[in-house]
């Protein structure tokens, strides 16, 4: 796989890559900013507002006909916290060219689209209008709703908000509910000018399409736009503050939640962390891991125990469903399964199976634009794209050694745990 | 051996009956990297009535009984399926939905290896009492999950206030309750009715061949399945629904709804008749539509509003779905644009522009080798090809799409389902 990139213009750059086994094509644009709690609910309300309407396209119904149009083209936008670095991202995926049923050159269609809806919203008065801010102010406090009422993600997002304190990190990736019900029409459009000229961009361009016509396209949006000195995006590496703090919230749920957050002991950004994806898919990460196996098989705990890594922050997250009064016991196993690793007691076996794993994910990345879209943007701070191939030669080299070594770097920091209480709503008609 | 074509799309698939009496079905390509491979049969939550053969008396099973045997058959006398996938670095998994049990896996390298794991295992049952207990353990806290998701409840209880008696209404999973009734005697009793190998099929996509597939299939599998004379028994439904409103509290922050019509249904709906359905759907309810708009502009609606079409083994019902601060005027608004809509008809723009993203979407989803795999599995089951779907939509027509307005949606038989915060008052 090759990964053309291309400096569009200052900050500003394309990665094409050309594939052509593929039925669809993806196009996104990824603005990343720091992390900050002035601006987050700023820019999380303008990701949504752009891709709602345009100048072109002013009302929902004209900008989703467009879309059926496209061959039902998805518009999609997301807000990421990658490190201490806030992406907006938007992004289209549609048909390959070579199904239109008139001919029509799909891709371009969508790349204009695209750079319409960027550079030329709909304005009122040189300024975004009240009403579509204050929809995308309800929309966006909705998400927020939402995401408290799926405990899972709920829980996962209160443990890193007490883990982070302060630190910028902590802050939901969509801001507070009180910045975004503060939010004014003028203070999102000038966010909107500072993120077209400021932010860090990264367009990825995936499929069977003409990479270098589309880049064009993009590099005189921006360039008509005019860019100023980008952001500097760097992340503080997450470190543990001393002892493992405690948090428990009760609400009325018939199964709690518990979530630890670890420090992974990195001290900077961009270090090898290779070791750490094969100690966390051993620890937590597959059906064989140590948290999977004991955890859930032998003593029938829970559903689900698993880790994660955020790398770029360097943090780790293992979260389990459980009765509440199994707190102790669940959390007396998950540590003890962790010490297992840190004194070596893990067989070549099992450290085999979590290379091998881990190799196959990182081949199938190259099966769909949007795996290989991801993969582009989750690197939008490095100088060049590396290739899945680059990463599967460095899990391959981990040793035993290496592993045992990260596990011992890991730390707790923070223990939150969502007890539930006498929940059972009753199902009553009314 | 059968080809089957679809020159416009350059795709094609090959089908083989295995002397066994199983089903495979092969898509060859050769330019991606990964595999993937579904072992499925088709038996759901809601088969909990049947009878091995005509001889036989029918037999009623605990719910939950079809997802429970799913999480055991993972397991051995010796080595457990997860353990054995450890070796190949396949990532692996299985469902059970309402009418099917799937085991799956997908690769890039050693398909070889786990395709045979895949076949072993799920011919090779065994359970203990003990082993059955401990499955309860977990299970339980799989169904206590999800009684906490909002999303989750809301639909079921939607299917509860539309449906008097067909187990469709039932949690998949089964409840806390019914699954201390399972033992190992009931299991064995499931699995060989349903796991007969003529009752299933094997389907896999991506970078294989025929031959690769076939030479594991003679492998594995050597006995020849007897004949499959399994009968499953649907209850009476009656047309009118349970009720016309549930509502029940979470500890939730805003309320989610589900608003169904009950549709008449004995047997199955073709598959035409599901895309006419869609088409109609997205014609009048999809992000185009007019109905979206003014529901957006009132705030009643978000981006998580969806609707679809549900359907199966003698139900089916339209369901729209979403989060409102006011549930009640989604219904409202959606019943006053039915009514609308069946005395004006639907505008042809907004029909050929549905049925264009219909069919752009369903030429899209053919890109990902595990959704072919998986939908391979659910056409074999509805006697249906992999690429109809695309010619159903490219001859549809406004007439037909009209009729079916007039006659799936009766404002008399709806249900509304709500899961709203826990109130102050408490």
């Amino acid at each position: 796989m090759t990964v053309i990139t291309k400096e569009l213009c200052p900050s500003v750059r394309s990665c094409f890559i050309k594939a052509e086994s593929f039925k669809i094509f993806r196009i996104s644009v990824n603005m990343a900013v720091p992390l900050s709690r002035d601006t987050a609910a700023h820019y999380a309300v303008l990701s949504a507002m752009l891709s709602r309407l345009c100048h072109k396209y002013p009302d929902l119904t004209s900008m989703n006909r467009k879309l059926s149009e496209l061959y039902g083209a998805a518009l999609t936008t997301d807000v990421l916290k990658h490190g201490d670095a806030q992406i907006i991202r938007l992004g289209i995926t549609a048909l390959d060219d070579r199904f239109a049923l008139e001919g029509e050159e799909i891709s371009t269609m969508c790349a204009e689209l695209l750079c319409e809806i960027l550079t030329n919203p709909l304005l009122s008065d040189y300024c975004f209008r009240e009403e579509d801010v204050e929809r995308e102010k309800r929309i966006i406090l909705e998400i927020l709703d939402a995401d408290d009422s799926e405990k899972r993600i709920y829980a996962q997002k209160k443990c890193i908000e007490y883990m982070c304190g302060d630190d910028v990190y902590g802050i939901d990736r969509l801001g507070t509910r009180e910045q975004i019900s503060a939010l004014t029409a003028e203070s999102v459009f000038e966010a909107w000018k500072t993120l077209l000229s400021k932010s860090v961009v990264q367009v990825n361009i995936i499929g069977n399409c003409d990479g270098e016509k589309i880049s064009n396209l993009f590099a005189q949006a921006f360039t008509d736009f005019g860019r100023q000195t980008a952001f500097e995006l760097t992340t503080k590496m997450h470190l543990c503050s001393g002892e493992v703090r405690e948090f428990t919230e009760r609400q009325k749920v018939n199964q709690s939640k518990l979530v630890l957050g670890y420090s992974m002991g990195l001290e900077k950004e961009g270090e090898n962390t290779s070791a750490y994806r094969v100690m966390c898919d051993l620890f937590g990460g597959s059906p064989h891991s140590k948290l999977f196996t004991n955890v859930r098989e032998k003593l029938s705990l829970c559903y689900y125990c698993s880790s994660a890594l955020r790398k770029e922050k360097g943090i780790m997250i293992v979260q389990s469903g459980i009765l509440a009064e199994k707190k102790d016991t669940a959390l007396a196993e998950i540590a003890n399964q962790l010490k297992k690793i840190q004194d070596g007691e893990f067989t070549e076996d099992e450290m085999s199976a979590s290379i091998k794993g881990l190799v196959d994910s990182f081949n199938s990345v190259y099966d769909s634009p949007e795996t290989l879209d991801s993969w582009c943007t989750s690197q939008i701070k490095r100088k060049e794209i590396v290739t899945p191939e680059h990463t599967i030669a460095k899990i391959k080299a981990v040793t035993a050694e290496q592993v045992q070594q990260a596990a011992q770097k890991v730390r707790l920091d923070t223990v939150y745990f969502l007890q539930g209480e006498e929940a059972k709503a009753d199902a009553g008609n009314s | 051996m059968q080809e089957i074509l679809n020159t416009q799309l350059d795709e094609r698939y090959y089908c083989v009956k295995h002397s066994s009496g199983l089903t495979v079905y092969v898509m060859p390509k050769a330019n991606y990297k990964s595999c993937c491979a579904v072992f499925g049969t088709k038996y759901g939550s809601i088969d909990t009535t049947f009878r091995k053969n005509r001889n036989e008396e029918f037999t009623i099973v605990p719910e939950g009984i079809a997802h429970f045997l799913e999480h055991k058959l993972f397991e051995s006398e010796e080595l457990d399926a997860f353990a054995r996938y450890a070796e190949t670095g396949a990532s692996a998994n299985a469902y059970t939905s309402f009418d099917k049990t799937c085991y799956y896996f997908t690769c890039t390298d050693n398909f070889d290896k786990s395709l045979e794991i895949l076949l072993d295992f799920v011919t090779s049952p065994y359970f203990t009492e003990k082993t059955v207990e401990k499955e309860q353990g977990i299970i339980s806290q799989e169904i206590q999950m999800y009684d906490d998701v909002p999303s989750w409840r809301v639909f079921f209880n939607v299917l509860g206030a539309l449906y008097h008696n067909h187990p469709v209404k039932i949690d998949i999973a089964g409840t806390t309750e019914s699954i201390r009734k399972i033992d190992a005697e009931l299991l064995y009793k499931c699995y060989n009715t349903f796991y007969n190998l003529r009752n299933m099929v094997l389907c896999v996509a991506g970078n294989v061949t025929v031959e690769q597939v076939m030479s594991v299939v003679d492998k594995v599998i050597t006995t020849q399945a007897e004949l499959c004379d399994l009968e499953r028994q649907m209850p009476e439904e009656p047309s009118e629904v349970v009720t016309d409103l549930v509502k029940i509290e979470l500890d939730v922050k805003s309320p989610v709804f589900s608003f169904g019509y009950k549709d008449e249904c004995d047997g199955e709906k073709s598959l035409k008749e599901q895309l006419e359905m869609q088409v109609l759907l997205e014609a009048v309810a999809g992000s185009s539509s007019e109905l979206y708009k003014k529901l957006f502009d009132m705030k009643l609606i978000n981006d998580a509003f969806g609707s679809e079409y549900f359907c199966g083994n003698g139900y089916a019902s339209v369901l729209f779905q979403g989060e409102s601060a006011n549930p009640e005027a989604v219904a409202k608004e959606i019943k006053a644009e039915i009514e609308r809509l069946q005395k004006k008809g639907i505008d042809e723009e907004a029909f050929n522009n549905a049925r264009k993203l219909l069919y752009g979407r369903a030429i899209m989803s053919l890109n990902d080798v595990d959704y072919i795999a998986n939908e391979m599995v659910g056409c074999h089951f509805e006697h249906c090809g992999l690429f109809e779907s695309i010619d159903i939509y490219r001859s549809m027509t406004l007439a037909s799409v009209q009729k079916k307005l007039e006659n799936a949606f009766d404002n008399e038989r709806t249900a509304l389902s709500i899961v709203a915060p826990i109130s102050k008052a408490e």
